[in-house]
């Protein structure tokens, strides 16, 4: 059977065909910078048969991403996938869990826009782009934030009256739970601990968004994302962490204009808002030399992650390892570098080598006399969704066949 | 004698405490830590209320006559980045506490008019301004800053702490007593709580925020917030700005989650009963020591202040018990509690000042 693969992030369209149950990836890439503010154009990077392709397009938005993808998917003439999967950011007491898309459910697809201004419009998008072009195909949706539902009530809750959490469904959901949850299980593995009693700090680290989750045991006890993707760490052009009367000055500097103020939070912040130059820390590091906002743009991205970091480490206690993912985790070393650096007290040691060759993954870029690992692990979020659409398909298909024995 | 007083507005009154300055009020090397050693003594103290603009300054006037203090000591919430000291109050003082106004009202409106009644009957009395942001006003770039465009909004936006006079006072007692502990993590347990970590006396990193809200719940405010919860309030249900920070600052926090009026102190005395918002309140103060531990890489002292004082010991043997499982080498942090209340550590600091 062969998935495939949609994976939206802010800024990027990630794509996959994979075959099941042999996990075998026929063909992929990705749609990078979309619509973003950086020192780059947008490109296609397609990779199948080991070769690789790029093509410098101008994308503005993820609809035409798709299309470019799907103009090269049939270019090339691969076979129709037997069905779609999506990740999707977050979901809704109606779609509250991974799920096969049936009419029902399409007609909900446009509330989950709101819950997730950044990512879920464009899913919900390229979901109905892939049904008017493949109707017959099936899609399937799987939830980024189910990795994070044995996070406790203590962690999830916000100090605010009842009331009015329980009418807005107000609480802490965590993010890139697809992701944590993928890279948890390949560093436990690569360090031969039962997933069952591996301890860590994953830092998903991507060019968009980035969160760190705290695990124990193998599961997710608390996430730098909060009730939507914009709490926590500096990401790309959304803030973070912000002072929630300070939002309350803005809005009343903005008269009210609610959608101006989550506009400005979520595309004019963060990196770019900070540097004023570009939203993609890279672009950031490369400048930081020669000029200052640059500089410090630098310095409070790193900060953020410190902290956490600190907050989780103090929270797990013993902890077998830090794992570092996604496209800034993987391939920048100096972020790894000065995030471990300084931190004696917990016992963390970096290996400046191991680290600055770090290629193959997963690798481990600590000296043996570090008290924790430091794991480099290559995020693979669309083999981890095709792997729980392929598990749904075969639920589904179980409980179709009981039903047709009953 | 000389006498001082100290007024510290709050929201619906003004707190007042007059103080006899003399050289060796009080020595007893046997009381708490902080309460020895010290050069004045409290005469009086009560509240005036805010009823009305005419009977409070009638009340103050009241007060100034009664008592004729040579100074007066204000505690001023924010100073922003203009009062990075004490300042004596004069003309160049008002014009910059009159450029704050737009950024803290409330607090900021309050302290003029209070000043222009103390001037108005009593000209010659001397009137000093404690800023409880000033300790924090050359916190680090990468502390202060969030990660937002500040030109966008027109406005300065930075992260201050608001306790700082208590663990300014802190971190100079502290020092007074063991000048080993270089690396602290202060703790004040105050109605809005707060965690500095402290490297060699300068803050480095700070639960609070641009205001007291952000950070950790305390008796009535919300703590730290998604930013998208605001949003979503204010899409949803269309209440205001102004509506919303009533929420956040006044039917939030502690009291929010236990479902009636509750205090930090009320939760550690009968733990078993705010099972919730201890393990919520807790939970808070661990995350915020672990980024303390991260922002000083470990620790050498924590140390406790506050007006709930008391229910720190209860809160220290959790929290070291939790970092103790922290597998690094065998540390055992000293732990230090402070029992001076902030009109005291005015008291202490023009003492002080006034005897240099």
């Amino acid at each position: 059977m062969n998935i495939f693969v949609f994976n939206c992030g802010s800024s990027s369209l990630k794509y996959k065909m994979i075959s099941m149950p042999s996990e075998k990836e026929l063909f992929g890439g990705e749609v990078q910078r979309i619509a973003s503010r950086t020192a780059k154009p947008s490109q296609i990077i397609h990779e199948a048969d080991g070769g690789k392709e790029i093509f410098v397009e101008s994308i503005k938005n993820h609809l035409e991403a798709f299309s470019e993808v799907m103009k090269i998917v049939e270019e090339r003439g691969y076979a129709k996938p037997d069905i779609f999967a999506h990740r999707l950011v977050k979901g809704s007491k109606e779609i509250g869990k991974d799920a096969l898309l049936d009419e029902a459910s399409f007609a909900f697809l446009e509330d989950l826009k709101e819950l997730a201004p950044i990512h879920n419009p464009p899913i919900i998008e390229v979901i109905k782009a892939c049904k008017e072009k493949c109707p017959e195909v099936p899609q399937a949706i799987i939830l980024d934030t189910s990795f994070h539902s044995t996070i406790p009530d203590y962690a999830y809750t916000y100090a605010l009256p009842k009331k009015l959490c329980e009418e807005l469904g107000i609480r802490k959901y965590g993010f890139h739970g697809i992701s944590h949850q993928f890279v948890s299980e390949e560093a436990a593995d690569y360090l031969n601990i039962p997933v069952e009693k591996f301890n860590a700090v994953s830092c998903h680290l991507g060019s968009g968004g980035a969160s760190l989750c705290a695990i124990k045991e193998g599961k997710s006890i608390d996430n730098s994302m909060g009730f939507s993707p914009l709490q926590g760490l500096v990401m790309s052009t959304r803030c973070g962490n912000l002072d929630p009367a300070v939002l309350l000055k803005m809005l009343a500097y903005e008269e009210g204009d609610f959608l101006k103020v989550n506009k400005i939070l979520n595309k004019k912040s963060g990196v770019l808002g900070l540097s004023g130059i570009s939203s993609d820390i890279r672009d950031i590091i490369r400048a930081k030399d020669n000029d200052a906002k640059s500089e410090i743009t630098f310095e409070i991205y790193l900060w953020r992650i410190k902290k956490y970091l600190g907050s989780y480490l103090a929270l797990l206690g013993r902890v077998d390892a830090i794992i570092f993912t996604d496209t800034i985790g993987e391939t920048v070393p100096l972020v790894r570098k000065l995030v471990c650096s300084d931190m004696d007290f917990f016992g963390i040691k970096l290996d400046e080598m191991k680290n600055r060759h770090a290629e193959s993954y997963p690798c481990d870029v600590s000296p043996p006399e570090s008290k924790i690992r430091i794991i480099v692990v290559k995020t693979n979020e669309e083999l981890s969704i095709a792997k729980r659409a392929y598990q749904l398909l075969r639920h589904e298909s179980l409980l179709a066949e009981k039903d047709y024995r009953s | 004698m000389k006498s001082l007083i100290v007024f510290i507005p709050e929201n619906f009154f003004i707190k007042y405490f007059v103080f006899n300055i003399c050289p060796n009020c009080s020595t007893d090397a046997s009381m708490p830590s902080g309460k020895g050693n010290r050069k004045y003594e409290l005469l009086s103290s009560g509240r005036v209320r805010f009823r009305s603009p005419v009977s409070s300054k009638n009340e103050i006037i009241h007060l100034i006559n009664n008592f004729k203090p040579a100074s007066a000591a204000i505690r001023v919430l924010y100073g922003g980045n203009l009062f990075k000291d004490v300042a004596v109050y004069d003309n160049s003082t008002l014009s910059k506490l009159e450029k704050l106004i737009r950024l803290s009202p409330l607090d900021i409106s309050a302290v003029i008019k209070l000043i222009e009644v103390i001037n108005g009957i009593s000209p010659a009395t001397e009137i000093k301004l404690f800023f409880e942001t000033a300790f924090f006003s050359e916190l680090p770039a990468r502390e202060q800053l969030y990660a937002l465009d500040n030109n966008l909004m027109k406005m300065e936006i930075r992260r201050f702490g608001y306790n700082g006079l208590t663990h300014k006072a802190v971190i100079e007692k502290m020092r007074d007593k063991n000048r080993r502990a270089k690396k602290i993590i202060s703790i004040c347990l105050d109605p809005v709580p707060e965690v500095a970590a402290i490297i060699n006396g300068k803050p480095v990193m700070i639960s609070s925020g641009a205001t007291p809200v952000e950070g950790i719940p305390g008796d009535t405010t919300c703590g730290e917030l998604d930013p998208g919860i605001i949003i979503l309030i204010e899409e949803k249900k269309k209440l205001g700005a102004e509506t919303i920070n009533e929420i956040i600052t006044k039917k939030s926090g502690l009291s929010a989650i236990a479902g009636k009026r509750t205090s930090i102190s009320d939760i550690f005395e009968d733990e078993e009963n705010n099972k919730k918002a201890s393990r919520i309140f807790k939970y808070k103060i661990l995350l915020s020591c672990g980024s303390a531990l991260a922002a000083m890489d470990g620790f050498d002292a924590i140390a406790f202040s506050g007006k709930y004082i008391d229910a720190a010991p209860k809160l220290a043997s959790w929290l070291i018990s939790e970092l103790k499982r922290i597998p690094v080498k065998e540390f055992s942090p000293q732990v230090f509690y402070f029992y001076e209340r902030v009109e005291e550590i005015i008291a202490d600091y023009y003492t002080v000042q006034n005897s240099n």
